[in-house]
């Protein structure tokens, strides 16, 4: 019964200290691996250096891009404006972000109604509001409209 | 008359006391020494599995850094050109200007803002900007700043026409930011580029960049006459 107990003693220790010393030699090779990996990137450091920068700026890029801007609604005008017929005149335009007020001036009726047809048809606004109309005789029909953008 | 325990215990238990105690001995040695090694051998795999962790991090660091090392310089110039670390008011005001010309629009009035610090991280300087010219040129004008670099953004735009030409007042606002000052712990995972960024950089690399002039300091000259 001692000898077996002995011997199933001497078995296990010496189990548990193969298990050790190839776990050891693992480490010390991985270690080995780490510090030559280390010095590599070491002489990697200016292009280290870069990418963090790259990353720092892309993130302030995304976060500019994420502000307000009426680029948007410039566009739209721009669009709008080609499309009006040519007699209209575009007295003001004022771009605050989501929504663009125009005042447009018109000769007369007929261009009035070509003005509201094309502006009618437009599907880049969410509203388009009637702010003023007036007529003056001398300068023909003025008319001020707010955009709402989507 | 009493008898003691050596006398009571007969012979054959008597011979079993020694291996008995021997074998308790060694179950007792045993147990302690099997904890012992059990919490020794754990450490030692627990440092094995971090060692091979830090080591694919950096096996990982290392084939990324090399990978992009032919690159990241002109990445570096599109994403510096595109928000500085200082306030670009002077060098979007030279864009704006040469910007205007191309666009054939009068700039009538150009005003500087103070800096404003709209995040600890990012900061920004309003233009405010009076242009004059046909007002399909001015809106083309003011849709072209979208195209230049440093970065800004269009804040508010009132265009008035009188016959003939059109007068517009734009606020356009820059941002700068300081640059990252400490490098990530050597063991410490890389970010890869996503997709989206690499979007992002190939837009800003399409920017129009502002034109430095480097002026090369003058190397000292021999003076003929001390006095002049």
């Amino acid at each position: 019964m001692v000898t077996i107990g002995m011997a199933l003693f001497v078995i296990t220790a010496a189990a548990a200290a193969a298990y050790f010393v190839i776990n050891s030699i693992n480490l010390k090779d991985s270690i080995k691996n780490q510090n030559i990996l280390k010095e590599s990137i070491k002489s990697l450091e200016k292009t280290e250096q870069s990418l963090i920068l790259t990353v720092d700026r892309l993130s302030k890029v995304k976060e500019i891009n994420g502000k307000t801007s009426v680029l948007k609604e410039l566009e739209n005008l721009s669009s709008v404006l080609a499309t009006i017929p040519t007699q209209t005149t575009l007295t003001e335009a004022v771009l605050n972000r989501g929504t663009t007020d125009v005042t447009f001036m018109v000769e007369n009726s007929t261009d009035l109604t070509q003005l509201m047809a094309s502006i009618i048809v437009r599907t880049e606004y969410q509203r388009i509001d009637l702010l003023s109309f007036s007529f003056n005789p001398s300068l023909g029909y003025i008319i001020s409209l707010g955009f709402a953008s989507k | 008359m009493k008898k003691t325990l050596t006398e009571i215990v007969s012979p054959n238990i008597k011979a079993l006391v020694v291996p008995i105690v021997i074998l308790l001995v060694l179950i007792i040695l045993s147990v302690i020494s099997y904890k012992i090694a059990f919490l020794k051998l754990t450490a030692q795999r627990e440092e094995f599995t971090s060692a091979k962790n830090a080591e694919k991090v950096l096996v990982n660091k290392e084939a990324v850094l090399s990978q992009i090392q032919g690159d990241v310089s002109s990445y570096v110039d599109a994403v510096v050109l595109a928000v500085p670390s200082q306030n670009p008011a002077i060098a979007m005001i030279s864009q704006l200007k040469i910007l205007a010309l191309n666009k054939s629009v009068t700039l009538s009035s150009i005003k500087g803002g103070s800096e404003s610090t709209t995040q600890a991280s990012l900061m920004s300087a309003d233009i405010t900007l009076g242009i004059e010219g046909p007002s399909v040129a001015i809106i083309d004008y003011l849709k072209a700043i979208n195209t230049l670099a440093p970065l800004s953004t269009l804040n508010r735009v009132k265009i008035n026409q009188s016959v003939g030409s059109a007068r517009a007042e734009a606020v356009i606002r820059t941002y700068f930011s300081a640059f990252p000052t400490k490098l990530p712990a050597m063991t410490e995972p890389i970010k890869e580029l996503t997709a989206e960024e690499k979007e992002i950089l190939s837009k800003l690399s399409q920017l129009t960049v502002p034109s430095f002039i480097n002026l090369t300091p003058q190397t000292p000259v021999m003076r003929e006459s001390p006095f002049d």
